[in-house]
């Protein structure tokens, strides 16, 4: 049901971009028969309402998400959208589970060692990093790097071999080229998630049962683990959920800057050329990935939480 | 409950590990990968930094100037651009005008100039084997003339003028033109038919339609020196790069000794101008085509480091790149300020534009103060006005054109109005013009802001649209602007750009429908003209006429601004003295291909071994500390 | 349209300030207001924020004065200034590509930053708690209908969503203001509504409801006021956030490039190569200064959630 609803409300955002699709297509030249034929060709004259079914009946029976308009004239976008979304599926997968991981480490070790130097030498870079905007940390290592490092590639996600080179060796490629824009991309959500996971750490451990815990006798580590960490996991699995969009948000700002052909670089090229069919497609495949981060948090929830009801 | 935890901790645990242990494992694929670059480095590879991804592999469908560039290094053309921006012959080894002797002319009547004849080469092979011949190019042409005019949109400058084509024998054809009327009609510059020549194998199942607007064309088979493969797709639609192979069987190389160097040319696309201006800097690619800001810092930072390594040039370029304020002249336009028909205030306006201070300024002085949309590429058909023709910077002067067209300035004396028995509007109405700008041409949103701020001095307030590139055709096309900011970049003969500022380009290609009696003659006649010197005289007129009338107003000739690496090749030769060695002399077989030599690269690989191996022990140690930290002190830490 | 804002605060306080139980509400509030600045000012990291973002508005406000060049966007500079001038006595954070004065220009960049910041956080939040009234109160049709759009704003990231708004409206400063607000109301309104359903069924409602107050003045009275401040530490952050997003968004190239921002700062920086010269000047004024702005915001937030909800979740 939602599915269906934001596909309507796609469809509703870009029929109203303005602009005469035809005049987008052909830059220059085209002559008033020239612009005919290619109205009729995408449909353009029919009604509004009879081109949303036509779109859903084409997304639904056949699979299809039309024919990209400008930036790569006249290829089908699901033929077009495979190697972007495996390009972002690794930055943002391995980069959201790499942070998820650092973050609730680096949250935990600042959170038991509250008050101590370690806290406030830490909490200090989370907030410096949670508030650093991530396209200008991503222009700043690009710079640096460039001038310092120069052997070390900064651009695209494999280098000119990579089309020559066997599994490994296409994977280390990919690996060497990830590991600047994912190092952009992770700072940020390893500062947000050690954030919630420190306060939310901090909350449970002044808790009365925590404190009687203790008083038992209970060691620091068995506390830590056994008692606090799944307790104070409940408002950081929501709030990593809830983060998906916002990582997917970032993973824009870095495709563009290391020029990394991902989803959100093809979402800029997309934007700009008004190639809606493009990017139609994408915010579909970016909401269907939010839906399923919050069915996944919901199942993580659900098994921390007896008490959850799915 | 408790062994629930502890399942849990165990997962996190575990998961943690596997983590650990896969970042390990990809960390271990870099010397695997370097194996691979060092072996990789025995091609001899050029890399082409660019900004743009080309937008289509169907020469029929591409426009941004990278992709022209693609097509003229796969596919040929009947004749080419030498370094001096000569034509040199390539299908077509020799080329004439039939003479009217020919039993053919006699029996048709043509005009002289009408038919040309084309002996074409006898050792061109198609990419994939198939051997070219007439049939071709009789293809190419009859694919895009005709009834398959409007759907084969990217030619019609050519196209248009082409009546019929005639194979004549096997390696021979000719081509037969006509004028705007379609009467046969001698055509100047029947040897310079920019158009590439696709393989009538491969294209004559395709509708001109999908040719003209859909199809992928995703493994490009051209007769031209580099290759595309069967990777062409996947490289095309990641838009990283395109990996293109030397082609060994070049015909060029038989007929004229245009043989390449080098095995692969590469095209990196690039989305970041810092990441390409780095690149450069450190040899990660090896020719680039710059922005004004980028070259400029290029040049100062080669100024701090000096090197024999890195090669630059900043000159005009090949196409006659021309940046202009455009009016729009369309007199039934609504919603727009009708003041801007008024000569009187076009010419206040060409008269309260510095040049000087936007050439100096936003182009970093890499570029040339323009007058007419015919940049001096073209030589001797360069038109400049004279001191009384001048449009000079001089807003004393443009005050006193309004003044005496009778704009008065507003009480408070920001602005000036229409005045009693203005011809083009009612008194009072504000001289108030919206530009239409695109956003992502960052020298033409300069010069509109600083000519904002100018002509405050001149009470005409000028009110900047910024939009992108593919609304702004939309606002242009459809004729609801005032001014616009746009750009012109022609072929080697100027008819193109003439034609575009003619009556007959409304309604296709004109983009502020200007429309002059006078120009139009003199156009038609430069368009049918064949001895050059008389053309010429024609083309001046043309030029004059656009200049006066100031619907065109040029600021500047940008130029194209270029850096290489003098120490991968050598040959890149004098740019100078010949550009048509530029990159932007994209019409095939462009001479500087074939004279660089790839030089010995002492490949930096090791560096990478080291990089590597140092993150791996950063990234051990790093986790090794974590837990011990995590680890002892535990016991005896209380809890807050 | 500031006028009649403003004419409506001064008729609103001076009902406020007439009445003699107004008069008692005030010196209550005023009372809690004190023990909250109380509270607030000793959180340290509150305080440093609350300094930074008090010094920024007075730079902002005082910028024509504090500015050592008039008019620091002018092209008049070009022709007199150096180009990428180093720091000095003349110029405090060096000149750009333009030769214009860095300093100058930041001073007055502040002032963008601050209005979209305060502009766009005010139009989420009355668009959000609008939303999350009308669905948590009056629930059924119009909560199924407003959470369904909810959503449509929670699942499509929120950076795509605004990069096309604003090329969908045009790029223009108040543009950017409207769709940094629109954009950003989703989480204020889910806050509210939670906190709705929980209050409607408190004792004190339901009292209200069989004396028989209407819905609107059960909102006014009684929901509004314990909303608030929930709401109110979640706004700082949105503010936050707007000044963040305008500054992606002018770099970008979405922002009017006639405004002078952080934004328009770094983009012109990153458009005129300053990356590549090593100009540091140019990036690192605009640059930290909203790292420090939006920290400032940050740490009022945080500090103010502790104070208003110690035993609440952020988020």
């Amino acid at each position: 049901m939602t599915i269906f609803l934001i596909l309507s409300f796609n469809f509703l955002l870009f029929r109203v971009m303005p602009g005469d699709v035809t005049r987008i297509v052909i830059p220059k030249g085209a002559d008033n028969q020239t612009i005919e034929d290619l109205r009729e060709y995408y449909g353009l004259d029919d009604s509004k309402l009879s081109q949303y079914f036509t779109y859903l009946e084409n997304l639904f029976f056949r699979g299809e998400l039309g024919e990209s308009l400008t930036v790569r004239k006249g290829s089908e976008v699901t033929s077009i959208l495979g190697p972007y979304v495996l390009n972002t599926l690794i930055l943002v997968g391995i980069g959201t589970i790499f942070s998820i991981w650092v973050g609730v480490i680096l949250g935990s070790v600042t959170a038991w060692k509250r008050g101590k130097a370690v806290d406030r030498v830490g909490s200090a870079f989370f907030i410096v990093f949670y508030c650093m905007p991530t396209f200008l940390f991503g222009l700043v290592i690009i710079t640096l790097v460039g001038r310092y490092v120069p052997e070390w590639p900064i651009k695209g996600a494999f280098g000119d071999e990579y089309w020559n080179l066997d599994i490994l060796g296409k994977i280390g490629d990919r690996t060497l080229h990830m590991l600047l824009p994912m190092f952009a991309l992770v700072i940020e959500t390893i500062a947000t998630f050690s954030i919630i996971t420190r306060s939310s750490l901090i909350d449970v451990l002044t808790e009365d049962y925590m404190v009687t815990a203790v008083a038992k006798g209970l060691k620091g580590k068995d506390v830590l683990h056994d008692h606090a960490m799944p307790n104070a996991m409940l408002p950081v699995v929501t709030v990593i959920a809830m983060n998906v969009g916002w990582v997917m948000s970032g993973s824009i700002m870095i495709e563009i800057i290391f020029s990394y052909p991902g989803l959100g670089y093809l979402t800029w090229d997309a934007v700009w050329n008004y190639d809606y069919p493009v990017m139609q497609a994408i915010f579909m495949l970016e909401a269907v990935a939010v839906l399923i981060a919050n069915f996944l948090a919901d199942m993580a929830l659900f098994k921390l939480d007896p008490r959850v009801k799915m | 409950m408790r062994t629930t935890q502890r399942l849990l901790k165990d997962q996190v645990l575990r998961t943690s590990m596997a983590v650990v242990v896969a970042l390990l494992l990809l960390l271990s694929g870099l010397p695997v990968m370097f194996s691979g670059d060092s072996e990789a480095a025995s091609h001899s590879t050029l890399k082409i930094g660019m900004m743009e991804p080309i937008d289509s592999l169907n020469p029929f469908i591409g426009v941004n100037d990278n992709a022209y560039i693609f097509y003229g290094l796969v596919y040929d053309y009947l004749i080419a651009v030498d370094e001096d921006l000569g034509m040199k012959p390539n299908l077509a080894t020799s080329w004439w005008k039939v003479p009217l002797s020919d039993p053919d002319m006699q029996a048709s009547g043509k005009p002289y100039g009408s038919v040309w004849e084309y002996n074409l080469t006898e050792n061109a092979v198609w990419h994939d084997g198939e051997p070219f011949d007439a049939d071709d190019v009789v293809f190419t042409i009859e694919y895009q003339i005709g009834v398959n005019y409007d759907s084969m949109w990217a030619y019609q400058p050519y196209t248009k003028f082409i009546d019929s084509v005639e194979k004549k024998d096997l390696y021979k054809v000719r081509i037969h033109f006509k004028d705007f009327a379609g009467d046969p009609a001698p055509c100047p510059f029947g040897d310079k038919l920019m158009m590439p020549i696709v393989p009538e194998h491969v294209w004559r199942d395709i509708t001109p339609f999908d040719a003209g607007f859909t199809y992928e064309n995703y493994w490009p088979i051209g007769t031209g020196p580099f290759m595309c493969t069967e990777n062409t797709q996947d490289e095309f639609t990641a838009g990283e790069q395109l990996i293109l192979l030397m082609n060994p069987d070049y015909h060029g190389a038989i007929e004229y000794g245009q043989e390449v160097q080098f095995e692969r040319l590469i095209l990196e696309f690039y989305l970041e101008p810092a990441a390409m201006l780095t690149d450069i800097q450190n040899g990660a690619i090896d020719l680039v085509g710059l922005s004004a800001p980028g070259f400029s810092s290029l040049i100062d930072w080669l100024e701090d480091n000096p090197t024999p390594d890195i090669g630059t040039y900043a000159g005009l370029t090949c196409t006659s790149f021309s940046v202009e304020l455009i009016t729009s002249m369309d007199e039934g336009a609504t919603g727009v300020n009708p003041l801007r028909l008024d000569p009187e205030v076009r010419k206040a306006i060409a008269h309260s534009i510095d040049k000087e201070f936007i050439k100096e300024y936003i182009y970093s002085n890499y570029s040339a103060i323009g007058s007419t949309i015919l940049s001096p590429i073209y030589g001797d058909l360069f038109w400049s006005p004279n001191a009384t023709e001048e449009y000079e910077y001089n807003m004393t002067k443009a005050n006193e054109i309004l003044d005496a067209a009778g704009y008065v300035w507003n009480p408070s004396h920001t602005r000036r109005m229409a005045g009693p028995g203005n011809a083009y509007a009612v008194e009072g109405t504000p001289l108030r013009l919206n530009v239409t700008t695109e956003i992502e041409l960052v020298e033409d949103r300069d010069t509109v802001n600083f000519l904002t701020e100018e002509w405050q001095e001149i009470g005409i307030e000028l009110a900047p649209v910024f939009v992108s590139s593919a609304e702004w055709g939309n606002i242009v096309y459809n004729g609801v602007y005032d001014l616009a900011m746009t750009y012109w970049s022609g072929d080697p003969d100027p008819n193109y750009l003439l034609f575009v500022q003619s009556t007959n380009a409304i309604g296709g290609w004109s983009e502020n429908q200007y429309s002059s009696p006078a120009y139009d003659e003199n156009y038609t006649k430069s368009a049918l003209e064949l001895d050059p010197e008389v053309r010429k005289g024609y083309m001046f007129n043309c030029s004059k006429h656009s200049y006066m009338d100031a619907a065109f107003i040029v600021t500047v000739y940008p130029y194209g601004c270029y850096a290489w690496r003098a120490d991968h090749f050598s040959g890149w030769g004098d740019w100078g003295a010949h550009p048509g060695r530029s990159l932007s002399s994209f019409w095939t077989a462009n001479d500087l291909f074939f004279d660089l030599v790839p030089l010995a690269v002492k490949k930096t690989s090791l560096m990478y071994v080291f990089i590597g191996i140092g993150v791996v022990a950063a990234a051990v140690v790093a986790v090794y500390m974590f837990m011990r930290w995590r680890g002892p002190k535990e016991e005896d830490v209380r809890l807050p | 349209m500031t006028g009649t804002a403003d004419d409506q605060l001064t008729r609103t306080l001076a009902r406020f300030i007439l009445s003699d139980a107004r008069r008692e509400k005030a010196r209550l509030l005023a009372k809690k207001a004190r023990v909250i600045w109380r509270q607030f000012a000793a959180n340290r990291a509150g305080l440093l924020g609350l300094c930074t973002l008090v010094a920024f508005v007075v730079l902002a406000v005082f910028a024509p004065w504090l500015a050592t060049h008039d008019n620091p966007s002018s092209w008049s500079w070009t022709r007199v200034n150096p180009r990428y001038a180093q720091p000095s006595g003349e110029f405090l954070f060096g000149t750009d590509y333009d030769g214009k004065d860095v300093y100058s220009l930041t001073l007055y960049g502040a002032r963008a930053s601050l209005i979209v910041g305060f502009l766009a956080s005010l139009i989420s939040i009355v668009l959000g708690t609008i939303v999350g009234l009308l669905s948590g109160y009056f629930g059924k049709v119009s909560d199924e209908v407003l959470m369904r759009l909810t959503d449509f704003f929670l699942v499509i990231p929120w950076l795509p969503l605004m990069i096309v708004f604003v090329m969908l409206m045009g790029r223009s400063f108040e543009n950017v203001i409207i769709v940094i607000g629109i954009t950003s109301w989703p989480s204020t309104s889910r806050i509210v509504r939670a906190q709705v359903l929980s209050l409607k069924s408190m004792v004190f409602i339901e009292r209200a409801k069989a004396v028989g107050a209407g819905g609107g003045h059960i909102i006014a009275k009684h929901i509004l006021p314990n909303v608030f401040p929930l709401i109110f530490a979640n706004t700082i952050l949105l503010v936050a956030n707007a000044i963040f997003s305008e500054s992606f968004l002018a770099f970008l190239g979405l922002q009017d490039p006639t405004i002078i921002s952080w934004g328009t700062m770094l983009e012109r920086a990153y458009n005129t190569a300053a990356f590549t010269s090593f100009a540091w000047w140019v990036i690192a004024a605009p640059g930290i200064s909203i790292v420090a702005l939006i920290m400032a915001f940050y740490l009022i937030g945080d500090a103010l959630d502790e104070i208003l909800n110690p035993r609440l979740r952020r988020r």
